[in-house]
């Protein structure tokens, strides 16, 4: 037998193809984790150099771990963080392993979230309004009380820990509406039984392109004293992906309620 | 080992399926070259019927159980009825088939419209969104405050604009009658 078709009946084999995407994800995460995006205008240095001085830097930082005051108005936190220009790389970085753990590990997460955007749109954005304002409120009514400090960050952090699963799924909708648009134009349909076949590269490079287009649109600066549109649109995305995650498990708890 | 009633049920109907096909093939035979009111006679329908048997097990559980019996009563009265009616002009399977879906996709109630919001959703989403501002403004000046919710309802409208292409392979699959 050819070595060549060896080749390809080895990278068809579904597990195989599987552990290649994950390869190929931990190897660009390695090679991400190693670029510091502030040096990205020094063409001179190599990776070799940035990573270690990369690791020097964490080997001297060894300041106390404080609670930042400005954390226990988690609102002013919050609207801080957003009217502070982001960088790029580090934005791109995280939206892009949000995005792929959610395409290779929760297909069914994401197209649960993404039938319900579709069908809810309104009711999915409110349900991710909601679930901040409750848990942001929670976290500033707990602060003043110490012995509920705890549980005051544990809201802070579900909090930033759903918008970065939000960002995972919404990325992901907007990616397979872009591929589904694309395939609808050129007529590149690579139809199942339920419609347009969610796995392949090309559903791959409209991640990877969507990623992108989502990290530009974080550039958008301050447009007269209206402060940062594009980093509200990226977080807008996140709760696009957030609330239709909240919504669909709803919908899924009151069908599993009145069987 | 005996069939229960549900697969016995499931028998009888493949029967009665080839049955029906066998008639209609018949009939159109037969309305081709005598005139297509031709109707058949009760010993052409148990003529139609004898290529066709049930499974020995099936017909086990017949001689067993009375309300499948019943049923296979029930079916050849529907079948001797059914033969009996003139066979009209009959058009083929798949334009027959495109004929009705026509007609049903032609329906005010099937017609392909964008997604309407409900009252609820609008209100819901509303208060929401006010709510989230107005936290998100604690403690800044009013005028900071203006601007900072502006910013927020800008990037709102601008992102509910790609509400209308979300929802276009929604919408695509409904029309073409896939489940939601």
């Amino acid at each position: 037998m050819k070595t060549s078709l060896k080749i390809s009946r080895f990278c068809s084999h579904t597990m195989w193809r599987r552990f290649i995407q994950v390869a190929a994800l931990v190897a660009a995460l390695t090679i991400f984790s190693g670029i510091d995006c502030r040096v990205y205008g020094q063409p001179n240095e190599t990776l070799k150099t940035l990573v270690t001085e990369r690791l020097k830097w964490r080997q001297t930082d060894d300041a106390p771990i404080v609670l930042d005051n400005n954390l226990r108005r988690p609102f002013l936190f919050f609207r801080d963080a957003i009217n502070q220009p982001w960088k790029i790389g580090r934005l791109f970085f995280i939206i892009i392993i949000s995005a792929s753990l959610a395409k290779l590990f929760a297909v069914n997460l994401v197209a649960g979230a993404q039938e319900r955007c579709r069908k809810k749109f309104w009711a999915s954005l409110a349900c991710a309004f909601i679930y901040t304002t409750v848990l942001l409120s929670l976290a500033r009514i707990a602060f003043p009380i110490e012995a509920m400090v705890p549980m005051a960050l544990g809201c802070i952090a579900l909090v930033q820990i759903s918008y970065i699963i939000g960002i995972g799924l919404g990325v992901n909708i907007f990616a397979n509406t872009i591929r589904d648009l694309i395939s609808n134009r050129f007529g590149l349909k690579e139809k199942t039984a339920m419609g347009i076949s969610p796995s392949g590269w090309s559903g791959w490079i409209a991640l990877v392109a969507t990623s992108i287009i989502l990290t530009a649109v974080s550039i958008i600066p301050e447009i007269g004293r209206l402060p940062r549109l594009g980093n509200r649109l990226v977080v807008l995305v996140a709760i696009i992906g957030l609330g239709s995650l909240i919504s669909d498990m709803r919908t899924k708890s009151r069908h599993r309620e009145s069987e | 080992m005996s069939m229960d009633c549900n697969q016995t049920k499931e028998q009888l109907e493949i029967l009665i399926d080839q049955i029906v096909d066998a008639k209609l093939q018949s009939k159109i035979e037969r309305g081709s070259n005598f005139g297509l009111d031709s109707t058949l006679r009760h010993d052409q329908i148990e003529a139609s019927v004898l290529p066709f048997n049930l499974p020995a097990q099936c017909q086990e559980h017949l001689n067993q159980c009375s309300d499948c019996r019943d049923y296979q009563a029930a079916s050849g009265i529907l079948i001797e009825s059914a033969a009996l009616l003139p066979l009209k002009e009959l058009a083929k399977a798949d334009e027959l088939t495109a004929c009705i879906m026509q007609q049903i996709l032609a329906e005010p109630s099937f017609a392909v419209q964008p997604i309407k919001a409900s009252n609820k959703d609008i209100y819901l989403v509303t208060l929401s969104f006010v709510a989230f501002a107005a936290t998100s403004v604690y403690g800044l000046q009013v005028d900071e405050s203006l601007w900072n919710i502006g910013s927020w309802l800008v990037a709102l409208i601008v992102f509910a604009a790609c509400k209308p292409l979300i929802e276009a392979r929604y919408l695509e699959r409904n029309a073409s009658g896939f489940p939601a």
